[in-house]
């Protein structure tokens, strides 16, 4: 009977070591209140809001309208915007395979020009918010985001659909979020292992120009003549051309796409988490084309070999960090956690980029 | 998994003996020409994300010397969060199922009343809460809970299995020899059923550390070596991706030893082989 009870207190006392052990590893989780410090965590966009209002995160980084969200249902405010931290800055663009490219420009002329046509349609309604349009551009917003219009309406106001056509700037802009990944060790294997000279160099190569001008001669057809497959961003309105271009009602009946004689399907239905992950769809081989942030497919073309180009920019600005109520200044988050769409993505690189600016050391948090 | 190691554990034992030459050999020549077919059709593809076993390798040995660029850590920091959570988890759910199972055991009522619920969730694959546990609970505790799930319900079963399957002659030679309900339980329910309480330990570590790995691929705090796969898919470094796979398995063989070792041990040491 000795030997069963001194079993027993090796037992209760392997528990009790194991449990305090954890519960001091538990208790010095986030401790560096010495230094400035800001942590992240990977949240999707479409739940930032949730786990803002139950404290997991102080504050998030997101697209719309998961920015006017949370700010409309006074979860939290918006602490800064994409546009304050990089001015103009390009988001999202549309690129097709290379393969496509060669195989058959006129197919991805075609999605180019439904989308040039779509961009001014909502141009066109955004400058009209009593139309008719518009109450259709709102509507349309709210089905695909499953916000309400008047999230959607603030969404469409904080985010710049000004061109399709891919600028100079824009071309400045993705040379300097690539040598932004360069600083961040974030490529694997070095650019100039991979053929190009420098960043200029890559992004002139990564970048399709001629398509552009190719699409505005493209003319409608009655029948389809090309089936493309186009992958997009859950619940993002930054890829709002997207939506209206496959809308029958904005088409007259038949959807611009259609118009243009492209049938277009998404091998997702709900949409890709989050940029690198429609990067690697791409790398499987299921998307011709796609919408999606500018940085995942600067950061993956090298990393990944996903041999895609950019024809065209999608939206300018339209992210931003928002926090808690609570927190009013950047300052304010020293310590805190704040939830990103995860590494990769503009959003990321944006909250890494503007924390080092305020010399703030970012790390993962529990880390 | 188990042969595996089993057979790991009886080359450990018999260290070059003879007749485990052969096996010795067997092993070399499978681990050897698994790793020259690897790298033949990684040479021959030639595609990032299907790297040959050099970049992996290296990969591997980075992941424990320098911080990763985008997590900030090391593997080791991953394989803590990860042991940590694992930990957590797996003691909640031993100390929640170890009795739940003897109850449900020993009594009819609780049978019939826990019975319906716990049919109801134990099909539920324990995956299927990782989104909604990620929101409820948080980073820390979602993770866990998910562990927790996937221990507790094999190892219930065990439990409760062990006390179904008491020998009814032990019961009735206790009972004529006037032990009381709380004798027969703590003297003859209680150790036969130990060695089916290894057994569910055994099982639930093997399905625990399956939905550690897929609960952190969704977000987990701290790393973990599900997390670093997840991230190291989003940046794109394959080698790295590769690395973390290497160390999952490394865990996993790690982890079905030693409970199969503490199994065989109690088992010995409590005369039941």
């Amino acid at each position: 009977m000795v030997k069963k009870s001194t079993a027993i207190l090796a037992v209760v006392v392997v528990v009790v070591v194991v449990v305090a052990v954890l519960a001091a590893a538990l208790m010095t989780g986030n401790n560096n209140s010495n230094q400035k410090v800001i942590y992240w965590e990977q949240v999707a966009p479409v739940n930032q809001k949730a786990a803002i209002a139950n404290g997991t995160i102080s504050a998030g980084v997101s697209w719309e309208p998961f920015v006017d969200d949370s700010v409309l249902a006074g979860t939290g405010h918006v602490l800064i915007w994409s546009n304050q931290i990089w001015d103009s800055h390009p988001c999202c663009v549309l690129v097709a395979t290379s393969s496509l490219l060669q195989n058959n420009p006129d197919a991805a002329a075609r999605v180019l020009r439904a989308d040039i046509d779509a961009t001014a349609w909502m141009q066109d309604a955004i400058a009209h918010p009593n139309s008719a349009n518009y109450t259709l551009l709102l509507n349309i917003g709210a089905q695909f985001s499953g916000r309400s219009t008047t999230v959607v309406n603030d969404s469409v106001n904080h985010t710049g659909y000004a061109r399709t056509q891919v600028s100079t700037e824009d071309m400045s802009w993705f040379v300097n979020f690539t040598t932004e990944f360069q600083s961040l060790n974030q490529y694997a294997v070095n650019i100039t292992t991979k053929g190009y000279t420098g960043p200029a160099d890559y992004v002139n190569h990564l970048v399709n120009q001629s398509l552009y001008a190719q699409a505005l001669q493209v003319q409608k057809v009655d029948h389809i003549v090309a089936n493309v497959s186009i992958g997009f961003l859950t619940g993002d309105l930054h890829q709002f051309a997207r939506l209206v271009a496959s809308n029958a009602t904005v088409g007259g009946g038949v959807s611009l796409f259609e118009q243009y004689g492209v049938h277009v399907s998404s091998p997702n239905l709900a949409g890709y988490a989050n940029g690198p992950a429609e990067m690697d769809a791409f790398a499987a081989g299921v998307l011709d084309m796609g919408y999606l942030g500018a940085p995942p497919v600067l950061l993956k073309v090298i990393n990944s070999g996903v041999n895609v180009k950019i024809i065209g920019l999608v939206n300018t600005e339209g992210s931003a960090i928002v926090a808690a109520n609570s927190i009013t200044d950047f300052s304010q988050l020293q310590g805190k956690i704040v939830g990103t769409p995860g590494p990769g993505s503009i959003q990321h690189l944006l909250f890494l980029y503007y924390a080092q600016q305020n010399g703030y050391t970012v790390k993962l948090a529990g880390t | 998994m188990t042969k595996a190691s089993d057979s790991i554990n009886k080359l450990v034992k018999k260290s070059f003996g003879k007749k485990n030459i052969k096996t010795l050999a067997f092993i070399i020549i499978s681990l050897v020409g698994f790793v020259l077919i690897w790298w033949i059709a990684a040479t021959l593809y030639n595609i990032d994300y299907f790297p040959t076993p050099d970049k992996v390798y290296t990969a591997f040995i980075n992941s424990f010397t320098h911080n990763d660029p985008t997590l900030g850590n090391t593997m080791w920091g991953n394989i803590f969060a990860s042991l940590k959570r694992f930990a957590t988890g797996f003691l909640l759910a031993f100390v929640a199922a170890v009795p739940v199972g003897l109850l449900m055991g020993s009594s009819k009522i609780l049978d019939g009343l826990l019975k319906p619920i716990i049919e109801l969730f134990r099909p539920i694959p324990p995956i299927a809460w990782v989104p909604i546990f990620l929101i409820a609970l948080g980073f820390f505790w979602g993770p866990v809970f998910i562990i927790f799930i996937g221990v507790f319900f094999p190892l219930m079963s065990a439990v409760y299995f062990g006390v179904k399957s008491v020998d009814p002659v032990l019961l009735d030679a206790a009972r004529t020899q006037g032990a009381g309900r709380f004798s027969i339980f703590s003297k003859v329910v209680l150790p036969s059923t130990v060695p089916h309480i290894m057994t569910g330990i055994r099982i639930g570590l093997g399905i625990g550390w399956m939905c550690i790995v897929a609960a952190e691929m969704i977000g987990a705090i701290g790393g973990g070596v599900g997390y670093y796969l997840t991230v190291q898919q989003l940046v794109g470094n394959y080698p790295a991706l590769y690395a973390g796979i290497v160390v999952i398995a490394l865990l996993g063989l790690a982890t079905t030893s030693l409970s199969g070792y503490i199994e065989k041990w109690l088992a010995a040491r409590m005369g039941f082989r």
